[in-house]
């Protein structure tokens, strides 16, 4: 297997013109993994902040308007610098090597994808807007300011880079894989990109008109989402919205389902289970995933209205959580009747299912409407959407992360301070969005910077408190990560080609 | 490290770990009382589905623990695949269709009556969101900001808008939230048989005083 220290002559990041030009597909993989973990902790740091700020009771130590500028920047920047990159770099790193390809399909535009988002990621980070990730009109029509116009400009360069990166995926899995790798054996991993590239195609041009009518609607003073009449705009903005950003969830997790079907199967030595239901259920997510998005509106319409939109949209979130349902039963049942290396890049799959499973099931708990009417925008969704996103998908990709290590660089990462990292990572994740979930059945919404008049303000200045220890356990145990990594990368001890002692004959040794 | 457990005693443990950890869930949410005529359904659906996803966390952690344990490397076992492949996926489909379908179901009546229109209410309450205050105009035309009287068992609809961006009308204990969205007159009834003080929040993010946007509903 090549080494990423083997590829060039110098190594490619010594030299800002290889840098800059590279168009090998490791390489790009590396550079989108490394964008990862620089906003990772650009994001983490705000997160900080906002659970700092609510651990007690009170205006701490920021105010209102930054508060809600800092939860902007926060939320973009894990999604579209974070989680997105993360799939995209894996993508890139694994795809080529899984189905025997010299490279990406398009080596160029596959350049231009990683660094299209630069610029979009300082569009987002100084735009300083301060109208949630959710940009619900007209609030964010009518906010003053260029920060908005600057938020949408970055997240449309990200968008673009999405696409782009979307088709040279399919383009590559669908014309370049080597001869008889047939769509029946490919393996889980380029599937979820499959997957996710679809969804990309298919969702990105929704958010992408959306935006730039919204632009418009900013800069040229038309009225597609700002009309007010009947509240057909807002109604009109959350309808587009959400018709993306529902699908885009599941952007976010397909890779990392992926993966942890390739690690399960390679630290318990065994051969998938259910392969088939595997890639059928992974499709069925795919199709549902675009029928979805009114579960976001329960509470938009009152009385009298719409409840027939309300119960058709429930009834097919229902049946959503059954692929997933059996994807978790595969993952459990690979792993029957192998001989499981318990090693950190399989326990942080299984924090993946352990986080999967909680927001899983608190997702159905969210369909149920008359449930979702006294949750929907409190902490309790905060805390179900982060259950899904870092305890699932982040989970995963970091243990990816351990996993390509020793073959990325050469050399062995620090085991114990791994260890350190893996369980800090999962103990302080559960604490934190479970306890930011008992917060919101208390009735503490969400994107409040103060909670200090409610009558339960001792209950939830409990549970916020805890939230916020979690917070800081994850945060120290991602230093202990990026120490690791600095360590390892320069005294590491050198990995051979079983960095892991697997000895694996037969099976792919991804 | 060795396990003298008997296999049994180590599905138990770790589906005790976990039920109790979902278990905190219900007493920490049956510790806050919900007081108006749509509460008890809703508690019976929260306790319905806290109840169905505590099995099927306890089946799941339970089985990964026992999994990991029992086929990790070293251990002395018997590694036998499993057969009937196709069988016991089809039998997790219909398991969780069943079930999903089943608590939608259940969860039918309650979203019926919420969302039902009614003829028999007493007295209409038109309440309009700006930012970041709410003000309640009654039928005889008297205003109110930020509080409201009402009284006990009697059914008022309450026709909700806003002036300027969308909001939420949400007061947790009596179990109601609904959109105000500008231009748009959204209807809830609320019926309240318990007197007290119920506080009023906005829900949805309506800019940087929305923190402070509270209200009253004073039922007396």
């Amino acid at each position: 297997m090549r080494k990423i220290t083997e590829t060039t002559h110098p190594p490619f990041y010594k030299n800002w013109r290889t840098l800059i030009g590279t168009t090998n597909h490791a390489e790009i993989g590396i550079l989108y993994i490394v964008l990862a973990i620089i906003s990772v902790f650009i994001g983490g740091i705000l997160a900080l902040i906002l659970r700092t700020e609510l651990a007690f009771p009170g205006a701490t130590i920021v105010d209102a308007e930054l508060y809600s500028i800092i939860f902007t920047a926060h939320g973009t920047i894990m999604i579209f610098m974070v989680i997105f990159p993360l799939g995209a770099g894996f993508g890139n790193y694994l795809i080529p090597k899984l189905i025997g390809a010299p490279d990406m399909y398009w080596p160029r535009w596959n350049n231009a994808a990683f660094w299209l988002l630069i610029p979009a990621g300082f569009l987002i980070f100084f735009a300083q807007s301060s109208v949630g990730w959710t940009l619900y009109t007209p609030l964010s029509a009518e906010l003053w300011g260029v920060g908005v116009d600057m938020w949408i400009i970055g997240v449309l360069l990200a968008g673009v880079s999405s696409l782009v990166s979307a088709i040279n995926f399919i383009m590559t899995i669908a014309s370049m894989r080597k001869p008889g790798l047939t769509w029946g054996k490919l393996d889980l991993f380029s599937w979820s990109i499959v997957a996710t590239s679809i969804i990309q195609l298919c969702a990105t041009p929704l958010i992408t008109t959306g935006l730039a009518l919204l632009l418009s609607d900013r800069i040229l003073d038309t009225a597609f989402f700002s009309a007010v009449g009947f509240g057909v705009g807002s109604f009109l903005w959350q309808h587009v919205f959400w018709s993306y950003s529902h699908p885009a969830v599941y952007i976010m997790i397909l890779p990392a389902m992926g993966l942890t079907s390739l690690m399960v199967q390679k630290f318990s030595r065994n051969e998938i289970f259910g392969y088939k239901s595997m890639v059928v259920s992974l499709m069925v997510i795919t199709f549902l995933g675009f029928l979805v998005w009114g579960h976001h509106q329960y509470t938009l319409y009152g009385a009298a209205t719409d409840a027939f939109t309300t119960t058709l949209f429930s009834i097919i979130t229902s049946l959503i959580a059954v692929p997933s349902g059996i994807k978790t039963f595969n993952w459990l049942l690979t792993m029957w009747g192998g001989r499981i290396k318990l090693e950190v890049p399989i326990v942080f799959p299984f924090g993946f299912i352990i986080g999967f499973v909680i927001g899983g099931l608190t997702g159905v708990w969210l369909n149920i409407v008359p449930v979702d009417i006294i949750v929907h925008d409190t902490a309790f969704v905060v805390g179900h959407f982060h259950m899904i996103i870092l305890g699932g998908a982040l989970t995963a990709l970091i243990g990816a992360f351990y996993n390509y290590f020793p073959e990325m660089t050469g050399k062995m990462y620090h085991r114990n301070l791994a260890w350190v990292h893996c369980f800090m990572w999962i103990i302080g994740f559960l604490t934190t969005f479970n306890s930011m979930m008992i917060a919101g059945m208390h009735g503490m919404p969400r994107r409040y910077f103060d909670y200090s008049t409610f009558s339960n303000v001792d209950v939830l200045a409990f549970w916020n408190f805890l939230a916020t220890v979690g917070a800081y356990i994850m945060f120290i145990s991602g230093v202990i990560f990026v120490i690791n990594m600095i360590y390892s990368i320069r005294k590491g001890p050198p990995a051979g080609d079983d960095p892991f002692n697997l000895a694996i004959d037969e099976l792919p040794t991804v | 490290m060795k396990i003298n457990m008997k296999r049994k005693y180590k599905i138990s443990l770790g589906s005790l770990i976990f039920g109790l950890f979902m278990v905190e869930h219900v007493i920490s949410t049956r510790a806050s009382p919900t007081d108006s005529t749509y509460t008890p359904q809703i508690e019976f659906l929260l306790t319905l589905v806290i109840l169905v996803s505590i099995f099927i966390a306890s089946l799941v952690f339970g089985m990964l623990i026992y999994i990991v344990f029992r086929f990790r490397e070293g251990n002395k076992t018997v590694r036998k695949k499993i057969q009937n492949e196709m069988r016991l996926e089809i039998g997790w489909v219909i398991f969780a269709t069943v079930i999903v379908l089943s608590l939608f179901v259940a969860s039918l009546p309650a979203t019926t009556s919420y969302f039902s229109e009614r003829e028999d209410y007493d007295e209409e309450i038109l309440v309009i969101a700006y930012q970041y205050n709410f003000t309640f105009v009654r039928e005889n035309g008297s205003r109110s900001v930020d509080i409201v009287h009402i009284e006990v068992n009697k059914i008022y609809m309450f026709n909700i808008t806003s002036i300027d961006v969308i909001h939420s009308f949400y007061a947790h204990e009596l179990s109601i939230k609904l959109d105000m969205v500008p231009g748009r007159y959204n209807i809830i009834y609320l019926q309240v048989p318990i007197p007290g003080t119920y506080e009023v929040h906005c829900a949805e993010y309506c800019g940087f005083g929305h923190y402070s946007m509270e209200a009253k509903i004073v039922v007396k």
